[in-house]
């Protein structure tokens, strides 16, 4: 039938010879080393820090290269070498050409505003989505205190205790007690507390461009910089560009969104929504950390009250 | 208590795996605590605040390393805590290779990038976001199949004008139903390839028609569901006539069958109109409805679900239609001597039906009316035979399971079949009741394994009432997961009267009430 032309598999699909579809500008060439394979992902490592491969475009930042359509899973788990020059990605024998793959744009560009704008709408949306979607034992919980009986055992409620300090810190500008508290902390290979002070810095960033506010980016960037050395390379990498205000394109996206999408109509929901989930879906709790980071930080210097205040307040009152 | 723990050097974690884990193992009996992290210096900090920190094992860690605290009763929890552990993070492993091999997108759009060669979409999700999912995939280019209900109207209306407008299909909301170049769709069935294209707007009606066309030899090209509101005034059967006019265009499909429940007046009058316009043969059913119409327009009007089905095939096949209506007037008039002989064998005087199919419960009811007159049902064909307690039957009673009321909270009735099973037993402790009719549908997103919950409900309705008649008819095709020749013969095995079609078995069952009524 015209229009439905058959189609040999609709549910489910392999594709091979893939090609580069985008760069980040932060992908410097040379001769690097396979430093870890995981579902879709290799991270391949220089001196520079890690670069990684992989095949979801949401996860393109500055330092990442997507390819298309997919990354073959017996490439993923075999490849030695891996080389990047002007031209061409080479990984083993399979040499893919770079040219009129998408350079990454990693800094944010807001557009100028005749006015401060109302981001409650906006911000209100992705808290709500963030706190649908987000792992439990994310950095959401200082979003949200129902979250807290997931951090059941003695460890889990110290690593809690970091958390909320950590924000808490974040929210009182006190950024070396929350670079104390937060760097390092967390479950999985980038702790959640560097994925966390990441949107902080975001949301300074978004914050300065938006309301006019001047946030002490530098405070907190200094104390990052000197903690830098005790990172895992990953988090090295992640809060190193972070530092030098580039940002992952969904993140990016996000907020250029927020101020130019209207919140008022259904489209301008929908098209929020997806470019939030977008940030969410980051790493594993990657996104929710650094969403929950960027939404306490972006509220505390706009006019919206992250769920943050209302509970921390109790919690401070003994509650 | 006992501090064990160990470093699992350059293993790598996802944070949700690694707090997976640590769920798992912490609600192990026997154990106090555990810390199941990176070895970030922050982390192990954090660890030797809980008393976790062993520093010969720790100390040499660093952030690409795995840590590993224990804190249990006695060092045989910590051993089997250990197996568990590595179990576990096995089965993650295994799970993501799984992952691996298979490409999932997260986003429509991710899905049309990985997939360029697609044209249609399948939207599940919840009603509330299924019209908006729609329009992105519309907006894609894409076909669209909304299995979803609950859809808004007026967000029906406005997808459907845009996808006409567009040349795209929009099929549904609530289309469980579709077979697209082959490919079945949700619960569809597994069918002979062939030149036959359906236009439906009832799922089991569709599902019925083209497993009994793949029967008679014949096969489908494209069968396209519409979801039921289509043909109502509102929406004016726009998607109903876009598909006739996809089929008419498809140099593959050379016999259009039409299938719905009545349409509202204007749409039917558009349909007719559109049916004059094309050239190729069309039969078609509106259950309940006025044959006349269509046969005014041109088309051949089946009277059963299934006459339209074998009609359609013998087109297909380039078989004679008066051939082939003398072979169902034949096989009605055996079905009635069939009925002479069971009915002085069996007790009672009631029929009751239990289907799991909405259109086949309206075909059973139009058959027995014209036999029985009209009959009580949570979905009757005249209101004043609606049933005031679903649950409870009166006189001759036909439900349909698939009902919203039977099915809040529990999956529909062609996958669960417990409560339909219960019913069975109650049914047949009813001394008044002479026959149990029921419809079993196969095909892929019906249960799996049909006999093994009808063959135990059968032999103790048997065992309860030795005399009552089970009569049943399976729509599904031999192709299907399930096998229909298997399950016609287990299900004969264990006493039911297995009739080759809904038709037919609702046939039977009406003379046998009709006979039993002396009329």
């Amino acid at each position: 039938m015209k229009g439905l032309s058959p189609y040999p598999c609709p549910r489910r699909c392999r594709i091979s010879s893939p090609r580069v579809l985008g760069i980040g500008a932060s992908v410097l060439p040379g001769e690097y080393r396979v430093y870890a394979r995981f579902h879709a992902f290799i991270d391949i490592l220089t001196e520079a820090g890690i670069v990684g491969i992989t095949d979801q475009a949401d996860q393109a930042g500055p330092s990442t290269i997507i390819l298309s359509p997919d990354l073959p899973s017996d490439l993923v788990s075999t490849v030695q070498s891996v080389s990047i020059t002007e031209t061409a990605l080479s990984l083993d024998s399979l040499v893919l050409p770079i040219e009129g793959a998408q350079r990454y744009r990693e800094t944010l560009q807001l557009p100028e505003l005749s006015m401060p704008i109302d981001l409650q709408p906006a911000l209100m949306l992705f808290q709500k989505i963030l706190l649908s979607e987000a792992p439990e034992k994310s950095m959401a919980v200082v979003l949200d205190h129902s979250r807290i009986s997931a951090f059941s055992g003695n460890f889990d409620r110290i690593m809690l205790q970091h958390f909320l300090d950590g924000a808490e810190a974040c929210w009182r500008e006190e950024y070396g007690q929350a670079v104390a508290s937060l760097l390092g902390s967390g479950y999985g290979l980038t702790p959640s507390g560097d994925d966390f002070l990441c949107g902080v810095l975001f949301g300074m960033h978004f914050a300065n461009a938006t309301n006019r506010k001047v946030c002490p980016i530098h405070q907190l960037s200094t104390h990052l910089r000197a903690a830098l050395p005790t990172c895992s390379v990953f988090s090295r990498t992640f809060l190193d560009h972070a530092i030098a205000g580039r940002w992952p394109l969904a993140l990016r996206d996000a907020a250029e969104a927020i101020l130019s999408v209207d919140t008022t109509t259904p489209d301008g929901q929908t098209r929020l929504e997806t470019l939030f989930r977008r940030v969410l879906a980051h790493g594993s709790t990657s996104g929710s950390d650094l969403a929950s980071g960027f939404i306490l930080t972006a509220g505390r210097y706009s006019r919206f009250s992250p769920s943050f205040v209302s509970w921390h307040k109790e919690r401070n009152n003994g509650a | 208590m006992v501090l064990k723990g160990f470093v699992k050097k350059g293993e790598y974690f996802d944070s949700v795996s690694l707090m997976i884990v640590s769920k798992e193992v912490n609600a192990l009996p026997g154990i106090a605590d555990s810390a199941i992290v990176m070895g970030t210096a922050q982390n192990k900090e954090i660890v030797r605040g809980a008393n976790l920190y062993i520093p010969e094992l720790f100390d040499q860690a660093d952030d690409t390393d795995l840590l590993l605290a224990l804190k249990a009763d006695s060092d045989k929890v910590v051993e089997e805590t250990l197996v568990k552990i590595d179990d576990l993070f096995k089965a993650l492993r295994n799970k993501k290779d799984e992952g691996g091999s298979n490409f999932s997108p997260k986003s429509l759009e991710g899905a049309v990038e990985a997939l360029p060669g697609a044209n249609i979409s399948l939207i599940s999700v919840a009603g509330r976001y299924a019209g908006r999912e729609a329009m992105r995939a519309l907006k894609q280019g894409l076909h669209v199949m909304m299995f979803s209900d609950n859809v808004s109207i007026e967000d029906e209306i406005k997808l459907k004008r845009f996808a006409h407008d567009k040349g795209l299909l929009v099929m549904g909301p609530d289309c469980g139903t579709a077979v697209i170049n082959g490919v079945p769709l949700a619960f569809a069935n597994v069918l002979s390839k062939g030149d036959c294209g359906i236009v439906a707007a009832s799922g089991t009606g569709l599902q019925e028609v083209m497993t009994i066309i793949s029967n008679e030899g014949a096969g489908i090209s494209q069968a396209i569901g519409t979801g039921g509101r289509d043909v109502k005034e509102a929406i004016g059967g726009i998607m109903f006539i876009d598909a006739m006019r996809a089929l008419a265009a498809d140099p593959a499909t050379k016999v259009i069958v039409l299938v719905s429940k009545p349409p509202h007046e204007s749409v039917l009058r558009k349909i007719a109109d559109e049916i004059k316009t094309i050239k190729k043969p069309v039969v078609g059913i509106f259950i309940g409805g006025d044959p006349k119409i269509l046969e005014a327009a041109g088309a051949i009007a089946g009277s059963t679900l299934e006459e339209t089905a074998v009609i359609a095939a013998a087109l297909s096949k380039g078989a004679s239609v008066d051939d082939c209506k003398k072979k169902i007037a034949d096989r009605k008039a055996g079905i009635i001597e069939q009925a002479k002989a069971l009915t002085p064998k069996c007790r009672g005087k009631y029929l009751r039906g239990l289907f799991s199919g909405g259109t086949l419960c309206d075909e059973t009811q139009l058959i027995c009316k014209d036999m029985i007159g009209y009959i009580n049902s949570n979905a009757p064909l005249n209101p004043e035979y609606r049933l005031k307690d679903s649950w409870k039957s009166v006189g001759h009673t036909i439900i349909d399971l698939g009902e919203d009321e039977f099915t809040v909270g529990r999956p529909h009735p062609m996958i669960d079949f417990s409560l339909r099973n219960k019913k069975i037993t109650d049914e047949a402790a009813d001394k008044d009741v002479a026959i149990l009719l029921l419809d079993l549908v196969l095909g892929y997103g019906s249960h799996m394994d049909p006999l093994s919950e009808f063959v135990p409900a059968f032999t103790e309705a048997k065992k309860i009432a030795p005399e009552l008649l089970i009569i049943c008819s399976i729509t599904g095709t031999d192709g299907d997961p399930q096998n229909r020749s298997r399950i016609k013969a287990g299900l004969e095995r264990a006493g039911a009267i297995m009739m080759p079609s809904n038709a037919a078995a609702s046939e039977l069952a009406g003379n046998i009430i009709r006979i039993l009524e002396g009329k």
